[in-house]
């Protein structure tokens, strides 16, 4: 171990200060060394990798549809949407379809799963600016959504339900009316939570023009999901290319064109109530059937390779997967939308107070574990 | 033609340093060599029929005695995808960079170097290995996606083989 | 297969509806009255020991042992009334968050902050490696200190104050102040970044909030025509200033208020403790029983604030038949209660903002507010 160090500032006379890995901000094991000019930050570099389990090879070693808890992992706050890529990978590359009510069943579990990640947003953001109510009422919502997808799936945040050839079980009795309740009571509170920060001026103080993201910058960086909507980059997977049963749907996708935290913020706010008006739809056209179609038990693809992209909460998450002909894939990579949102830190981040470091990286809402794979 | 001039515009960059193009309504895949990757993605990003300007994705793979990468691009104009194949052999793979030309890149190269030990000349952190990592750690030895990539657990396991393979 | 049909139903709401709340508050303002009779009546019977023993006769007129006396009994009342106020704290924030605070240790939880306080002292010391030693053990006393000393002028009633004399109100702001001292210490010597940097706002916030602050009071002060709190506490026998000289009392309370949030550190001016950016900023390094202190030295700084607005404008220990000190405690309580509210509801500001809020509305406003006092006690005169 090194021995200790007193304190000094750097040669130019700044100082440099680590944010993490541990630190009740950065949502997960991500190091920011900052160099600040007194309040001002001269310059940033993200490390990362504290987190990094080898996924993409430990995929390479076991049978496809092994590889789906794995995917959990990955973005744990929106699992199911994780296992949605792999899933729809894998179906690509066997060319196996999915049954129309295992569709529909798949499209209300990754909402829900929008919804929750978003309620997490919520309550994370608001600590991170200083309202800690604002927390626990948004994980008070959450426990009813986790309390549904527990009643389904066994599982509170690694839910592996979402399986290649469509999801292992039905919905329980009772689960669409506990849905449909959850959904209409959440919407109605919705403007009360919303109001507690959206119309709270020093909520708005530290926000708004803060981080400011431009349209061109979004698309260099490769930013999708609400970093790119908020820029004003209309880029919704599930609008531009739809994939389950998404463009049978109705919904408004919010664009907001500031580029701010603040846009950001009422882009995911106003996203959950799309998300609620697309669980709507679901459970009212949902048709019956199978809800799985059989998968060999040893399962061998054809040589080649497929490419999934989804819509997660983050951005766009896509799986790319090889197959050589073997029960085990070639390879396997996933690109995830935190990644590329983590690359833009050094732009985003120079010339900006300590404070706001904070507010941006919340309004990034990454999440380290598909950051790191 | 699917993508209008800008075919054309590609085929004037590559000239024969492009193996293969597939052209139609979604988007273009085409192959080409190291040598003429620079030249093409500056075409691919601001001619006006093309204008990926959205980098998605850069993806390796190991195939024994060849890594090949391809870059996955998206037209927000035009809403069309790219696929950019790149072939080098696995001894020694190096292929220019193309972080100036589209910035989110900048983190895919470091990865792919970090995992599979491709070099990307001029590359901001090029040169500097320990720098150049991103997920591993900076005294890490090897690249682990390799095929030849033999883990040899000397003690610690946070600080990776300490002898190379 | 259906999963069965654990928690299906959308009742993970609170524990109960309308009626069972009325009737909850109801029952706790019963009980809070009654506490409140006994309470006055043992003030009562206190002050009637006190004044009849032959005891006090002797401490009374021997200037050491009256002053250690009263030290003595001014230093517990802070310690203990702390752990209550703590414990408080936690109860109404677990209300406000939908949540029901300590439970378990005691009755309704009121034992968990002597738990906790038992925790602290069997933790292990530690001083950061190559931090300035002397600073760092300094540094939690030097700010507690400050604290209970400004609590010798804190008048409970007529004779229930520690040592009143002519310049009270200058005193405690000049004590007060110390606490930065306190606070910047804590951020030097803990060789820690974050501590630095939370200690360097948390004085410049201090030292620039200090004007408004000291203004207001002044515009009481120019109504009342004195400076000593006992004194202003009298000219309030009839009506509490905050009623009497309303136009003026009004404003100059809001600026108090604001104020004295950001003399204590409280959200939303909390950035020198801002828990998601600095970890814990100027106390991070600190554990066990230094942590205490500084814990300590801001819930009781939190009550001599409210304490102070309560002289100040809402009349003291004025009130009918219940004892002075119990009024005194009782509306004070009121106010620690407004402060915990605003700090759970409301976010936090960043430096700039917030000292731009100072320089810029606060000291113009808090000037205009005195110029109008100044007028008004000529007018009243």
């Amino acid at each position: 171990m090194a021995e200790a160090q007193r304190m000094t500032a750097d040669a130019d006379g700044g100082m440099t200060v680590n944010l993490g890995p541990q630190h009740p901000s950065t949502h997960g094991v991500l190091r920011l060394m900052v160099q600040l000019d007194g309040e001002y930050v001269r310059s940033c570099e993200p490390v990362i990798g504290y987190l990094h389990r080898g996924l993409e090879k430990m995929f390479e070693a076991r049978p496809y549809r092994q590889l789906v808890p794995f995917t959990d992992r990955l973005d744990y706050l929106a699992s199911l949407n994780c296992n949605l890529a792999i899933s729809q990978a894998i179906e690509r590359l066997g060319s196996v379809s999915v049954p129309e009510r295992a569709q529909y069943i798949r499209v209300v579990l990754c909402e829900l799963n929008r919804l929750a990640s978003h309620l997490v947003f919520f309550g994370t953001y608001a600590q991170d600016i200083g309202a800690t109510t604002a927390f626990l009422y948004a994980f008070r919502e959450r426990e009813k959504i986790l309390d549904l997808l527990e009643a389904m799936t066994g599982a509170r945040l690694t839910y592996n339900w979402i399986r290649p050839g469509g999801v292992p079980a039905d919905f329980p009795d009772g689960f669409a009316e506990g849905v449909r309740a959850f959904v209409s009571a959440f919407v109605k509170e919705l403007p009360s939570y919303d109001n507690l920060l959206t119309n709270n001026p020093i909520f708005r103080m530290r926000t708004e023009g803060v981080g400011v993201v431009s349209r061109d910058a979004a698309i260099a960086f490769g930013a999708s999901g609400p970093m790119a909507r908020g820029s004003g980059l209309d880029f919704d997977l599930r609008k531009t290319e739809p994939y389950e049963i998404y463009e049978r749907l109705e919904f408004d996708v919010p664009v907001f064109n500031e580029g701010d935290c603040f846009a950001r913020y009422r882009v995911r706010m106003e996203e959950t109530v799309q998300s609620a008006r697309i669980i709507e739809q679901c459970l009212r056209d949902i048709p019956p059937g199978d809800t799985m179609t059989k998968m060999p038990k040893v399962f061998k693809p054809p040589v080649g390779d497929a490419y999934s992209r989804t819509e997660s909460p983050r951005g766009e998450l896509s799986v790319y997967m090889r197959s050589n002909g073997s029960p085990t894939p070639e390879r396997v990579h996933v690109r995830a939308p935190s990644f590329a949102h983590l690359s833009m830190l050094p732009c985003l981040l120079r010339g900006v107070k300590l404070a706001d470091v904070i507010a941006i990286l919340g309004s990034q809402d990454t999440v380290l574990g598909e950051v790191d794979r | 033609m699917a993508l209008g001039a800008g075919e054309d515009a590609l085929k004037t960059a590559g000239g024969d340093r492009i193996e293969s193009l597939v052209a139609d309504e979604s988007g273009v895949r085409l192959k080409v060599t190291p040598s003429a990757l620079r030249s093409v993605c500056f075409v691919l990003r601001d001619h006006v029929d093309l204008k990926f300007g959205y980098p998605a994705d850069l993806c390796a793979t190991d195939t024994g005695t060849e890594i090949h990468l391809w870059y996955r691009l998206w037209s927000p104009e035009h809403n069309r995808r790219a696929i950019l194949d790149v072939v080098v052999p696995s001894d020694s793979p190096s292929v220019p960079t193309v972080s100036d030309i589209w910035p989110g890149f900048d983190w895919f190269e470091r990865e792919c170097f970090d995992m599979f030990g491709v070099r990307f000349e001029g590359h901001p952190r090029d040169g500097d290995p320990a720098r150049m990592r991103i997920l591993l750690p900076e005294d890490w030895t090897g690249h682990p996606f390799r095929k030849d990539y033999k883990p040899v657990f000397s003690g610690d396991p946070l600080h990776g083989p300490q002898e190379t393979n | 297969m259906t999963a069965g049909s654990a928690g299906l139903s959308p009742s993970a709401r609170g524990p109960s509806g309308g009626a069972g709340i009325a009737g909850r508050i109801a029952a706790g303002s019963v009980v809070a009255l009654i506490g409140l009779a006994l309470a006055s009546v043992g003030c009562n019977l206190v002050a009637r020991f006190v004044e009849g023993s032959p005891l006090t006769e002797v401490v009374g007129d021997h200037p050491l042992l009256n002053a250690l006396v009263k030290s003595f009994i001014v230093a517990n009342f802070v310690t203990l009334h702390v752990l209550f106020l703590i414990w408080w704290e936690r109860k109404f924030a677990g209300w406000i968050q939908a949540r029901l605070g300590p439970k378990h240790v005691g009755w309704n939880g009121l034992a968990q902050t002597v738990a906790d306080a038992v925790k602290l002292l069997v933790k292990e010391d530690i001083i950061p490696a190559k931090a300035d030693a002397r600073l760092f053990v300094i540094a939690p006393f030097l700010a507690f200190m400050p604290t209970l000393l400004t609590f010798m002028v804190l008048p409970f009633s007529a004779t229930w104050v520690g040592y009143d004399f002519g310049l009270a109100v200058l005193f405690a702001l000049a004590v007060s102040t110390n606490v930065s001292l306190g606070i910047l210490a804590a951020g030097w010597g803990a060789n820690n970044k974050y501590s630095l940097l939370g200690g360097a706002r948390a004085c410049a916030q201090v030292l620039a909030y200090e004007i408004p602050l000291a203004i207001s009071i002044l515009a009481v002060v120019a109504i009342s025509g004195s400076l000593s709190l006992v004194d202003i506490v009298e000219s309030q026998a009839r009506l509490w200033n905050i009623a009497a000289h309303a136009p003026v009392m009004i404003p100059a309370f809001a600026i108090f208020l604001i104020c004295a949030l950001a003399e204590l550190n409280r959200t939303p001016f909390d950035l020198p403790e801002a828990e998601s950016e600095l970890v814990s900023g100027f106390h991070t390094e600190y554990s066990g029983m230094r942590f205490a202190f500084f814990y300590l030295a801001e819930f009781a700084n939190n009550f001599f604030m409210a304490g102070l607005a309560v002289t100040l404008f809402f009349g003291g220990w004025h009130g009918p038949l219940l004892a002075g000190p119990v009024w005194f405690t009782a509306k004070t309580l009121v106010i620690v209660t407004l402060i915990m509210w605003i700090r759970w509801t409301v976010p936090r500001f960043r430096v700039d903002q917030m000292m731009g809020f100072c320089w810029k509305v606060l000291v113009p406003l808090s000037l205009v507010v005195f110029c109008a006092a100044a007028l008004w006690s000529v007018r009243v005169q």
